[in-house]
């Protein structure tokens, strides 16, 4: 009997083979039987979703061959702790993160609108099959979740800060796997969880209040056996435990150490960042930390002045801190967007030094949960423009993702209006180079 | 020889550099006016004066263009928008201007900025103040021509004197000013117009005219009374460049059918229906397959398909680009050669592809020898260029009916300008070239022609529409304006440049620099073909001669066309607030050279 294990392994390998047309057969490089490995190791994912598209010949595959109007003032790579592995000049702490992390420069998908390419990108799916498929957030929180054991106060999907909105994360999978959105701001002073915080209401007085809510509590007080009041005790305990507890200090910041709140960036995506490996230690098995501003149709370079450096602060930190606190084996760490820039800078009015949208190549960063550091899957030509070594279709990442989160590409996944589907089909049809072997 | 001056600003490097008019509002006049046109845009502070094609209308520059200032005096933050700077032009209109269109363009230092429509009237005029809570404007009687201007959430209105029993035709020009808007979704102003009567009832509401997104309705009021006119984009936008005009009058004759061709039919298609035509055929003929529908702003979505005997389809069409139609947004009139697989008898079959007909679906079609035939489009139409200097362009071909020879180009009507790699390869689409004229050129503007025996080129500009799609639009004239000497000029050596895969080939330059640029040159390719790179591209200090190198890559084919390349030198001058230096920089781009297969 095929364990499921080996199920992943041989749609993996591609013995599938007789799902899969004769031109992917014949055209394509068969897919490398993919050699045993060990028990898959990630049990959490923080995914930094640059929101927008970020320009991929500015960060993880920079072309400074390709003159002025590709490369703007962004023309001087850096080496990495990688050797041969350069990457954009404005990362240079996250260039010292390279031996961690895999850099997928093979990306593509062809899709230049949002929505779409996000859809693509985060459920795997072409739009337009009949499904609302969900995205891996609401799959992990499916297959990770309470119906799968988790018993933790937080939930098992948390969005930080505010939804997609550009599409529905649950899919088909409902509300109750949609992202929990903290709200608020995690670099502000205060920073306060939507639905968990009043502004101006102390501990002190929050305690005062749960003592004088049970001291009024007559009814629970004269029946404590009572079953139905022990399940309303039970459920208010728990809500007091993640407003006031532990569960709770998870979203407290105020408990980091100053220095290292400096290193993440005192602004929202390093402050994001800190808080995802917060709620990852404490046992959240998927983050999604929505960064918003990457879509820089005009004056692209002045906003990579200030974004980039903010994105090489947070994402070199986290490695760094999940490294050193023994997560990183145990988290992937998944950053990118729903496509790139187009390699070639509009100079032109209204753009005024700006890139538009590129699904045709763009980059991925992978680190932890078991990836192996220091690795380039793909590559794309001179310019940037087009993938011309293994490409990397969502479906490529979202089989590798899940099966090094152990999630057996034939679970099933209930429909709404009755029946399932498996978590994984095929690989579509001319749009899959493969699971990610190199990788792992 | 006429001194190199050493200026500031050279012709315009890139599209970055180049000045840009975003709009101009009032968008013309009328016969015999004198009309106050504000002009907006960017880099255009250091205008020197203003431009307009055709005769019978002169235009002055009256305020140079400033950045806004803020409470304190100083340049406001910039936003987002690109027409910050405003200025004012002078459109003098003689009484006997012919109306129509122009191209209004202002004048700088680094060239005339792009152009912008204006338009030439014959009936009397109104503008709107462009202030959202402004009351509405009595137009006294018809026909007139209004202005206007759609700010963000504006709709503005008009009242018209209505008289029963007498139509009004009312037609918007929005697009017809600025086809394409980059940034905006619809990539252009989408104009509503909606008549209401005194009670505020509403009569009549126009949008899209079929295809076209500029309205136009005609009514004919019931009792005389005043008519208020409302205009708003369809989507509530608004910003300073949805100018529009609308012109009020008597509804005119429809306008005569488009002109048929040689060799081509006019049909009509019917609901559910096909035209069909059947012919004879050989084995091994190529048939030339077309249909003029949606480009005569016919609503056919034409389907074309070449049948055998047997009623299999040999060859089919829908959706043809035309990149020389510019202005439609959807080309949906097909194109197809075809080469007949064996003897017998073909059908030519016509529909549309939603099973549509009626009065309006009409075609012309072409169905016979395949005719090689050529339009050609050169952009930018805006082009600065140094007396002694060089400038590039691009000109485009599009080939039909299977033309694919090599296409030579020369000037004509170009005074003393020269083009370089004039010669579009055989097969390509597109060759970058260059204008060049002498040092002692005169400041001036030409409208140069490109021709071929394929034709005369169209000048036109390459337009963004609504972040994604590039679009060719005519412009009624170039203007090539003369500038002075740039404080740069290199002079290649080399006439053709012979590429060998795997190899460097040398390009020889003679220099002349301006006092005080002796500083080292920076060589820089402009769109190389691909595989080309640039190699040893610095040129030392001081130097009047020099050269680069380019590499073709050994798995790299042969390039056709030329090599497009620009030098750089900078020199400091002065300290600037911050106590960095200042640092002035001038470009000089050098003439098209020819590429060529090398001996291995």
């Amino acid at each position: 009997m095929l364990t499921r294990r080996d199920l992943f392994r041989l749609a993996a390998a591609g013995t599938l083979a007789a799902a899969l047309p004769p031109a992917l057969l014949a055209g394509d490089p068969p897919a490398p039987v993919v050699p045993p490995r060990p028990a898959s190791r990630a049990r959490a994912v923080i995914q930094v979703w640059l929101w927008g598209g970020p320009s991929h010949l500015d960060t993880f595959d920079p072309k400074p061959g390709a003159g002025r109007d590709f490369c703007g003032p962004l023309g001087k790579p850096i080496a990495t702790s990688v050797d041969g592995l350069l990457i954009g000049q404005s990362l240079p702490l996250l260039a010292q993160q390279m031996h961690r992390c895999a850099v997928l420069r093979g990306m593509t998908h062809g899709s230049n609108g949002h929505e779409t390419a996000a859809y693509l990108m985060q459920a795997a799916r072409p739009a337009g099959d009949g499904l609302s498929w969900p995205g891996l957030g609401a799959v992990v929180s499916k297959l990770r979740g309470y119906e799968a054991g988790y018993r933790g106060l937080l939930p098992p999907y948390i969005t930080l800060t505010t939804p997609q909105g550009r599409f529905s994360e649950s899919g088909f999978l409902g509300g109750r796997h949609r992202p929990f959105a903290t709200g608020g701001d995690p670099a502000a002073e205060a920073f306060a969880v939507d639905g968990m915080t009043v502004q101006g209401l102390s501990d002190t007085r929050q305690s005062s209040r749960r003592q004088l809510l049970a001291d009024l509590d007559g009814f629970a007080a004269a029946h404590p056996a009572d079953a139905t009041v022990r399940e309303l005790r039970a459920c208010r305990e728990q809500a007091y435990e993640l407003i006031l507890g532990d569960a709770g200090a998870a979203y407290d910041l105020g408990r980091e150490d100053a220095a290292l709140r400096d290193r993440y960036g005192r602004h929202r995506l390093g402050q994001s960042c800190l808080l995802a490996r917060r709620l990852v230690e404490a046992g959240v098995p998927y983050v999604t930390i929505n960064a918003n501003g990457w879509d820089t149709h005009k004056r692209h370079f002045e906003a990579m002045g200030r974004m980039l450096p903010q994105l090489d602060a947070a994402v070199a930190t986290l490695l760094e801190d999940l490294a050193q606190r023994g997560l990183l084996d145990s988290t992937i760490v998944w950053v990118g967007g729903e496509f790139g820039r187009t390699p070639r800078i509009l100079w032109e009015p209204p753009w005024e030094g700006g890139r538009g949208h590129h699904g045709k190549a763009f980059s991925h960063l992978l680190a932890g949960g078991g990836v192996r550091g220091g690795t380039v899957v793909g590559a794309t030509d001179e310019r940037g423009e087009n993938v011309v070594t293994r490409p990397v279709f969502p479906w490529d990442l979202f089989a590798t993702l899940t099966g090094m989160l152990g999630l057996a590409p034939d679970t099933q996944l209930p429909l709404p209006q009755g029946g399932s589907v498996a978590l994984l089909g095929p690989p579509p049809a001319g749009r899959s180079g493969g699971v990610l072997t190199e990788i792992l | 020889m006429r001194a190199l001056v050493a200026l500031a600003w050279t012709a315009a490097l890139t599209a970055a550099d180049a000045p840009w008019l975003a709009y101009a509002y009032p968008a013309g006049g009328t016969q015999g006016a004198t009309v106050a046109v504000t002009v907006a845009g960017e880099r255009l502070i250091e205008a020197t004066g203003a431009h307009i094609t055709g005769s019978g209308v002169s235009v002055r520059l009256v305020t140079t263009p400033v950045a806004p200032l803020n409470a304190q005096g100083k340049p406001k933050k910039r936003n987002q928008t690109v027409m910050d700077e405003v200025g004012q032009v002078e459109l003098i209109i003689a009484p006997d201007a012919t109306p129509g269109p122009r191209s209004l363009r202002l004048l700088t230092p680094s060239g005339p900025s792009n152009p912008r429509t204006v338009i030439i009237g014959n009936v009397p005029e109104f503008s709107e103040e462009a202030t959202p809570a402004r009351k509405p404007l009595t137009v006294p009687a018809l026909p007139a021509t209004l202005n206007g201007q759609l700010l963000s959430g504006d709709a503005d209105r008009w009242i018209l004197p209505g008289k029963a029993g007498t139509p009004i035709a009312i037609a918007i020009a929005a697009r017809a000013l600025i086809p394409y808007i980059a940034d905006a979704v619809p990539g252009w102003c989408q104009p509503q117009l909606t008549l209401r009567d005194a009670a505020g009832r509403e009569l009549a509401s126009a949008d899209a005219d079929g295809f076209r997104q500029d309205a136009a309705l005609t009514w004919t009021p019931q009792a005389d009374g005043p008519l208020t006119l409302e205009v708003r984009d369809v989507l509530w936008r608004g910003r300073a460049d949805f100018t529009y005009r609308i012109t009020l009058g008597d509804p005119r004759p429809a306008a005569a059918a488009s002109p048929i061709a040689d060799g081509w039919e006019q049909v009509r298609i019917s609901a559910g229906s096909a035209w069909e035509r059947s012919f004879a055929g050989t084995a091994g003929t190529t048939v030339e397959l077309g249909v003029r529908a949606r480009r005569l702003g016919s609503p056919l979505d034409a389907r074309l398909e070449l049948l055998g005997a047997d009623g299999a389809v040999v060859a089919s069409a829908d959706d043809t680009t035309d990149r020389a139609d510019g202005t439609t947004t959807h080309h949906a009139d097909p194109e197809l050669l075809a080469t007949l697989p064996a003897d017998g008898t073909y059908r030519v079959r016509l529909s549309d592809l939603l099973g549509r007909g009626g009065d309006a679906f009409v075609a012309q079609v072409y169905a016979g020898a395949p005719r090689p035939r050529c339009d050609l489009l050169a952009a930018p139409s805006s082009l600065g260029l140094p007396a002694g200097g060089s400038v590039p362009l691009v000109i485009h071909a599009v080939r039909r009916g299977g033309h694919a020879g090599a296409i030579a180009l020369r000037l004509a009507d170009a005074g003393d300008l020269v083009l370089d790699g004039g010669l579009i390869p055989a097969g390509a689409d597109r060759v970058q070239a260059t204008l060049s004229c002498p040092a002692t050129a005169p400041p001036g503007v030409l409208a140069p022609r490109l021709v071929a025996d394929e034709g005369v080129a169209v000048w036109s500009d390459d337009n963004m529409q609504a972040f994604l799609w590039m679009q060719l639009v005519p412009a009624d004239a170039p203007a090539v304006q003369v500038l002075p000497p740039a404080a740069l000029r290199v002079q290649p050596r080399t006439a053709v440049l012979a590429l060998v895969p795997g190899r460097t080939a040398r390009i020889e330059v003679a220099i002349e620099r301006g006092p005080g640029w002796d500083g080292d040159i920076r060589i820089a390719l402009h769109q190389p073909p691909p595989g080309v790179s640039l190699r040893n591209g610095r040129i030392k200090a001081g130097a009047s001669e020099g050269r680069f190198e380019v590499l073709l890559a050994a798995d790299a084919a042969v390039p056709t066309g030329n090599l497009i390349a620009n030098a750089t030198v900078s020199r400091e001058d002065g300290v600037r607030p911050d106590g960095k230096p200042r640092r002035l920089q001038a470009t000089a781009w050098l003439p098209a050279i020819p590429l060529a297969r090398g001996a291995p």
